[in-house]
This record gives structure tokens, sequence and C-alpha cells, in this order.
């Protein structure tokens, strides 16, 4: 199957449809420039459609973001798989709603959304509300939220290395979203990624 | 006895009269008749299954000085009747869970039981009983939990409520027996508009049970319970509900706790049975160091939607919770699970997980899920995952592998599914339950 | 009686792939043959069909246990008539426990064989299980466990073949049970399979690509697999000399 990769940086709305027997990855970049209310839809018309989407969300604005994200599975043998990392500084605030739609009668879907936050001020608020509406057991659906704090002990083993409190947390912090970006096998691709992310993390 | 049921329009003269009956204080009528006021103005909630075919109109608001519901043996459809006999209910028992009989045999069990409990200092009595014996005690938490206000069936239970029950465990008190409904259930617990209301003072212990896992007969097509629970500080209150209306009840209940000090508060909630169930009990960790959790088993069968959930809101620091759903939809069945876990500002360093496990047994059949995750402070560890599958080809054919038939295996699969859920019930219910999931696949 | 697997010019696709090519063997009530191949030579997929494991290609030939012909028939149909197959990594069960699991496998296995059989109650059957457990050294605590649920690799074999201790299979299909197995806990199984097969005249197929094996089981038969069939029979030697050599030659 062909994978094609596609980088997109605070989109309004999207609305796709995926091909059949394509692979289509797509990277989102949400920053502080990013509208208020976004609204994206994925549609899955046609078989063999397989869709990798990376949302990247780092914001010091306050003006709360709205997120609503829609995938309707239509047809038999698709597979959509969403990772959303999150990281707030300052008073920034995330309002997430997923909703994920598979009609009657279908076989071998597969879809997943996880989700993992990084709270780094106290005034920072994530809200999710992922629904799931499945209507077929030909299925397999999964979600996963997870917000923490650092873990202590990470930190802790950085510090005793010698590294800075302020050294440390940024390590941190870039490992949480350089995790994901790794994966991109597009090399330039990943490299500009990478230097973007950065210039947004203090 | 048909004749002491009394079938009254929705009015204020019906909850005067009901009033009037039980002989209360004037303070409760007043209550009352500001929660009919309240019922008339709030809506139908805007989320959930669709109730429009519940016309307020046409359900008959019974006055019964005894509360009970007494059909006829004949009226009893033959399917209830064939699962008291799979599931080998006492004859004795048959005829209360029936709504056809007063009488229920254990009467000298509840008896000693009900001694024992006074040495102690326990109040274990019918709600009527509670308000009349205990009245300030009873004044004091009555509505604290759950306002009239709450929602629409909240207030319709705060204008008619009748039959339920009251306990308070004093300081320092642990009751090593589960307490069940099951003992008094020759009172008043099978009312439409059933009552409780517990409290569990300090470093105390209450496990209750209420329900059973044998189908319940009733031709009350409306059940809006209200259960209100406050876990004082150190204790730990312990809440079972089986749950197996016959299919023709619409099940709206409202629960909740408030939880103290380092008190816990564990709801576990099995739903069987049925037409429609709106369910989702509430956990307000209150202040330092409290704990909740909220376990649920659901399966819906053709014809049947239930919507149960569990919201939690940490409203203190070092708080934690912990909600486990489970759920099985087969023959159309619609299953959904709907809930809030909030974290407060003030709840620093505290910890959420939720884990939501659907099973889809047949392309007819539906779930849902609808959580919300509100999180307010940085230092919590929150943790959701939700899955909707089917069964797993791969444990059959491992099952089947071994010489297990088709429908062995599947049982035994959500049996196993189940399991973690059923475990924590007393072995009786336990056993009873793993046969109605028998009789539920076959 | 004697008893007989007779596998016949069996091909099997998976995922329109022929893995097994004209395979034919006959395997008799008490011989152990052992099948030897390299890695993803499809030696599995042979166990898999005789089981009758969705998702593979039945293309052609029979399987044929004395004269029943097995692969039309369900697969809970075959093992109650006596076909037993481990898996290489057996699926966990949380929530279901191993004993009753494995008692309503033996009593349809019994009822298969006679519909007026008495069956075993859950009583019974735990004091069957810890006769077996004493009889065939298995730690009393695998029995207590679910299904295969938080065992280690080694504990899933043990479970594995405690379960063929209670079927009492009248032929088995091993499939690579000694991988990831330490010698010792390699001798110990070794000999358990042993005596399972001396106390029910059990027939087995080892599958196996190491030839370790044959120092703590008895071949009766020693099998190279290559292509989807047998390539060369032969005794203990052919074990030996495949040790030597390798697959390659």
């Amino acid at each position: 199957m062909k994978k094609n990769y596609l980088y997109i940086t605070n989109p309004n709305d999207l609305n796709f449809s995926f091909l059949e027997n394509e692979s289509q990855n797509l990277i989102v970049l949400l920053t502080d420039k990013a509208e208020e209310n976004l609204k994206y839809s994925f549609n899955f018309p046609n078989k063999n459609a397989e869709s990798e989407i990376l949302f990247l969300i780092i914001r010091k604005n306050p003006i709360p973001l709205n997120i609503k994200i829609d995938i309707n599975h239509k047809i038999n043998n698709c597979k959509s798989d969403l990772k959303f990392k999150t990281i707030l500084f300052k008073e920034a605030k995330v309002i997430f709603t997923g909703n994920i739609k598979v009609e009657e009668n279908l076989k071998e879907i597969s879809s997943s959304m996880v989700h993992k936050n990084l709270l780094l001020s106290e005034m920072a608020k994530v809200i999710s509300k992922p629904n799931l509406e499945i209507n077929s057991n030909g299925v397999e659906i999964n979600h996963g939220f997870a917000t923490g704090a650092f873990p202590k002990e990470l930190l802790y083993y950085l510090e005793s290395r010698g590294l800075s409190e302020k050294k440390a947390k940024k390590a941190l912090i870039k490992a949480f979203i350089f995790n994901e970006i790794n994966a991109i096998k597009d090399k330039p691709l990943r490299k500009q990624i990478k230097k973007e992310t950065l210039c947004l993390i203090p | 006895m048909q004749n002491n049921i009394i079938k009254k329009k929705l009015n204020e003269s019906l909850v005067k009269e009901i009033s009037k009956v039980k002989q209360e204080p004037a303070w409760m009528l007043e209550f009352r008749l500001t929660a009919l006021e309240i019922f008339f103005q709030k809506s139908m909630p805007s989320f959930g299954p669709d109730l429009k075919d519940l016309n307020f109109e046409n359900i008959n608001y019974y006055i019964r000085p005894d509360d009970k519901t007494h059909a006829s043996w004949e009226e009893v459809p033959s399917e209830i009747k064939d699962t008291f006999d799979k599931l080998g209910v006492p004859q004795s028992e048959r005829k209360f869970l029936a709504g056809t009989g007063a009488q229920f045999e254990s009467e000298m069990v509840y008896h000693s039981l009900k001694e024992q409990l006074k040495e102690q200092g326990v109040i274990f009595e019918s709600i009527e009983d509670g308000l009349k014996n205990h009245e300030e005690l009873f004044r004091k938490h009555f509505a604290k939990v759950i306002p009239a206000s709450d929602n629409k069936f909240s207030a319709l239970n705060s204008a008619l409520w009748s039959g339920g029950s009251f306990i308070y465990i004093p300081k320092n008190t642990k009751l090593d027996l589960p307490l069940s409904a099951y003992f008094r259930m020759n009172t008043e617990n099978l009312g439409q508009f059933e009552r409780t209301l517990i409290i569990t003072d300090e470093n105390s212990y209450l496990h209750y049970i209420e329900g059973c896992t044998a189908p319940v007969y009733t031709t009350d097509s409306l059940h809006a319970a209200v259960v209100e629970i406050i876990a004082k500080e150190n204790s730990r209150m312990e809440y079972t509900t089986l749950q197996n209306w016959s299919k023709n009840v619409l099940n709206l209940v409202t629960k909740r706790a408030h939880v103290k000090k380092n008190a816990e508060m564990f709801w576990l909630d099995v739903n069987l049975g049925s037409k429609t169930t709106m369910k989702y009990p509430a956990i307000y960790l209150m202040e330092e160091g409290a704990k909740g959790e909220t376990q649920s088993l659901a399966f819906a069968d053709k014809g049947q939607n239930i919507d149960a959930g569990a919201k939690i809101f940490h409203m203190a620091k070092n708080t934690s919770s912990l909600v486990l759903s489970k759920s099985v939809s087969k023959n159309g069945g619609i299953s959904t699970y709907r809930g809030i876990t909030k974290i407060s500002e003030k709840a620093k360093n505290s910890k959420a997980k939720i884990t939501c496990d659907a099973l889809i047994l047949d392309d007819k059949s539906i779930s849902n899920t609808y959580p919300v995750n509100d999180i307010n402070d940085p230092d919590t560890n929150f943790e959701h995952e939700a899955r909707v599958s089917k069964l797993s080809e791969e444990k059959m054919h491992y099952l089947m592998a071994r010489g297990l038939s088709e429908k062995e295996a599947g049982t035994m699969l959500i049996n196993g599914f189940a399991d973690p859920i059923t475990r924590q019930l007393p072995m009786e219910y336990a056993i009873e339950l793993n046969r109605l999931i028998e009789l539920y696949l076959n | 009686m004697p008893q007989m697997l007779n596998i016949e010019s069996l091909s099997v696709e998976v995922e329109d792939r022929l893995v097994v090519n004209d395979f034919s063997l006959k395997i008799k009530s008490g011989e152990t043959h052992i099948l030897m191949g390299p890695n993803g030579s499809g030696k599995s997929t042979l166990i898999n069909a005789i089981m009758g494991r969705p998702g593979l290609k039945v293309k052609s030939g029979s399987v044929k246990l004395n004269d029943t012909e097995i692969l039309k028939l369900p697969v809970n149909k075959r093992a109650n008539l006596g076909i037993f197959s481990s898996f290489q990594n057996p699926v966990e069960i949380q929530g279901l426990s191993m004993r009753s699991f494995l008692r309503t496998a033996l009593n349809s296995k019994i009822l298969e064989e006679d519909k007026s059989a008495k069956t075993y109650s859950p009583l019974e059957f735990i004091e069957h299980l810890y006769d077996l457990s004493k009889k065939y050294e298995f730690d009393t605590d695998l029995l207590l466990r679910e299904v295969n649920f938080e065992m280690s690799g080694g504990e899933k074999k043990r479970s594995e073949i405690m379960q063929m201790a209670v079927l009492r299979p009248k032929f088995a299909l091993l499939d690579e049970i000694d991988s990831g197995l330490d010698i010792d806990a390699l001798k110990k199984i070794a000999n358990t399979i042993n005596k399972i097969q001396k106390d029910n005249n059990t027939g087995l197929l080892i599958i196996t690509h190491f030839p370790r094996i044959l120092k703590y089981i008895e071949a009766s038969h020693v099998h190279l697999y290559k292509n989807g069939k047998i390539e060369k029979s032969g005794d203990t030697n052919l074990a030996l000399k495949i040790e030597k050599e390798g697959y390659a030659k």
C-alpha cells in the first residue's frame, strides 16, 4: 500500500475522504495561531483505506481551543489511527470532542484514538469527550486518554546526571513530542516538524 | 387487597393524600409540594434514550398504605415464570418477585438480625419509619445530597416518594455481613418512587445490597428511585445493585454519594432487566483523601436500552477514583456508557482511572460510549481507556480446539468478561448471575 | 483397539500462498513422529489445518481418524473425537477458570464417546485434577489460575501439556512445545509427555526445529519437512544428521 504524508499547520476546517487502497498519513500542528473553533471530519467511504493522523497541539494562548473531530466508517476493511499529543502552557485550555461512528453491518474495521496530555501550569485545562457510536460487531475500537504531570522519577534521574531542572523539563517535553515525530518515515518532513515544534517550547 | 390501591392523576391533591396517609410532619408535605412544582417546570433530559413515549398523564399513581402492587399470578408473563423455573427460585419467593404476594418467608431471619442491629445502634428501617422514628437525623440529611431540583425524575420522586430504606451506621461500627433489602422485601421496596437514605458515620463500614438477580415483575411501568448516601470521615460504604426489572419498565434512577475526609464509596451496579435504564451513580469526593469507585455491568437484549455510567467529581486534594464499565449487547440491544470525571482546581495530586469495555455480539446491536474527562489541575494522574469489540475469534478457536461447543465457548468467554465484576458479588448472587448470563445467551 | 490418523495429499493455503503441499503421513497409536524443519516452513500450518483453525484454506486432500474424515468437522468435534493440538501462543482468558473450562471440555469428550456416560461434577473434577497433578507432577497452582492468564512462557507450555493430560487424546499434535524452555524445564515437560503418551497410547506428532528434544523423547519416526511436504524420513539418526549439517543441505 502506498503511504503518503501530508503536513498541515492550523487548518480551520478539514473534510477528508480517504481513497481506496490508500494509506494516508496526516500530521496536524495546532499552535496559538489556530482559530478557536476547529471542525475536522475524516470519512471512510472507500474500502481498504488506512489512515494515521497525528495531532500535535502546543499552546499558551488563554482563548479556549475547541476541537471537534468526526470519524465516520461507512465501509468494510478500513483502519483509522489517531494520536493526539497536547502540551499546554500558562492558561491554555483545550476542549476536545471526538466522535467515532461505525455504521451497521461493517466488517474488519479498526479505529483507535489515543490522547496524551501534558499540562505544564496550574492554570492549564483540558476537557475531552471522546464518543464511540458503534453499530456493528465487526470492529475493534480503542480509545485512550492520559494526562499527567512530569513523572518525578524521570526528572530526578535526569537531574542526578547533572541537568538543571529547567533543562531536564525541556528534555522531557521534547521526548514527549518527539516520540511520535520520530515515527515519521519521510526524513525532510520529520526534520521540518521537529524544528517547528521546538520553536514553540520555551 | 386490590381495593386498597387508589389510582390517581398527578396533581397537588395526590401529593397531599400521600402525605396524609403516611401521617407526615408538615415540613415533608411542604417539601413534596415544592418538588411537584419543580417537576412541572423541569424539562425532560436532553440526552440519552428516547423517552417520548413516557406520558405522565397516563401513568397510574398509587396510594396504598402497604405500598405493594398485587397483580394476580395468572397475569405474570410466562417468560418470567420460565426464568423462575430455570433459576430454581423457591416457590415462596416467586410470588413476591412477581409482585403478586406480600409475604416473604425470611421474616424470622430478619427479626433476629434486627435485634442484633439494634444492640449495635444501627438503624435499618423503611424510609417511612425512618422519618417517623428519627425525624431529627432524617431531616438533617434528607434531600441534602440530591435536591428535588436535581432533575425531572428526582423532582417527581421527591413529590411522590414511598418505600425504600433508611439506614444509619453509628461511629466505629463495622457490619461484617451485608445488609440486604431482601430481608425486608415484604415491606415497601418495590415501589415506583422508592427513596433510600444511608448515613455511615465516622469510621464505620456498611455493604448494602438492593435488588436480586431473579427477574422482578411489576405492572408499574415507571420506576424513578432516588438514593442518597453520606459517607462520613473514614467510613466505607459499598452499595450493590442487581437490577432485573421486567422488560416493560422504564428505570430512571438518581443515585449520589457525598464522601468526606478519607472515606470511601463503592457503587457496584449490575443491570440485566428493564426496557430503558438511565442511571449514573455519582460520587462527590468532597474532602481530602476521599476515594470513589464505580463498577458496572450491563447486558442489553432485544428491545432494551441500557444507558448507565458514572459521575465522579474530585473536589479536594489527594482524592482518587476508579470507574470500570463492562457491557454486552446482543439481538438489537443498545448499551451505552455515559459518564463524567471532573478534576477541579482544588483537587491537587488526584488520581482517576476510567475503563470502558464493551462487547457487541451481533450486527444488529449497538454500543455507545460517551465519557467526559474534565481536567483542571496539572498534577492529576488521569487515565481513560475505552474498547469496543466482538468476541475474540482466537479465543473461541482455542476453547473449541479443546472440545467446547460454540455455545459453551461463547458462554464461558462472556462469563469471563463479566468475571472481574461478578466475582465481587456475594457467592449466591454470583452463581445466580452466571446462570442468568447463560439464559441471556441462549 | 489401535487407532490411526491418516493424512493424505493435504494441501493448505494461507493468504493465497500454498504452505502445505501434497503432504502425506500415517500416524498409529503409540507412535512418536518428529517433524523437523526450518522456521517459517509451514509446520504450524499443517497442525492448524488438522485441528481446523479458521483462516486457512484446505485446497485438497484428506485427514482421517480411523475411517472418519475430520476435515469437514467443526473444531470442537475433532477435539471430542480425540485430537489435541498445543498452541504456540496460547491465548490468555482473564476471568475464565482453568477448572471450569477443562471440566466442560472433558465432559464433552466423555459424552461424545458414550451419551449415557457419567460426567464429572465440579467437585469430582477437582479431585480428578489433583490426582492427575500428583501423577504427572504439575504445580497445583496452575490448576487454580485463569486460562493462561498472566502466565510466563514456560507456564503456558506446562498449561498446554496439563490440558493434554486431562483430555487424554488419541492423537496429539505438539507445536514447538520445546521452544523457549531451559534444559531442566525441557526435561520435565518431555518426561510428562512420555508418561501421558504411555498411559493413553497416544500417537504423537511433534513439530520442532531443534533436535535437542530427541534426547528426552524417544522418536519412532523422524521427518524432514521442506517446501510443504516430507522430504526425507528416517529414525533418530536423521535428526542427528540435521543437527550436524543444518537444514540448508
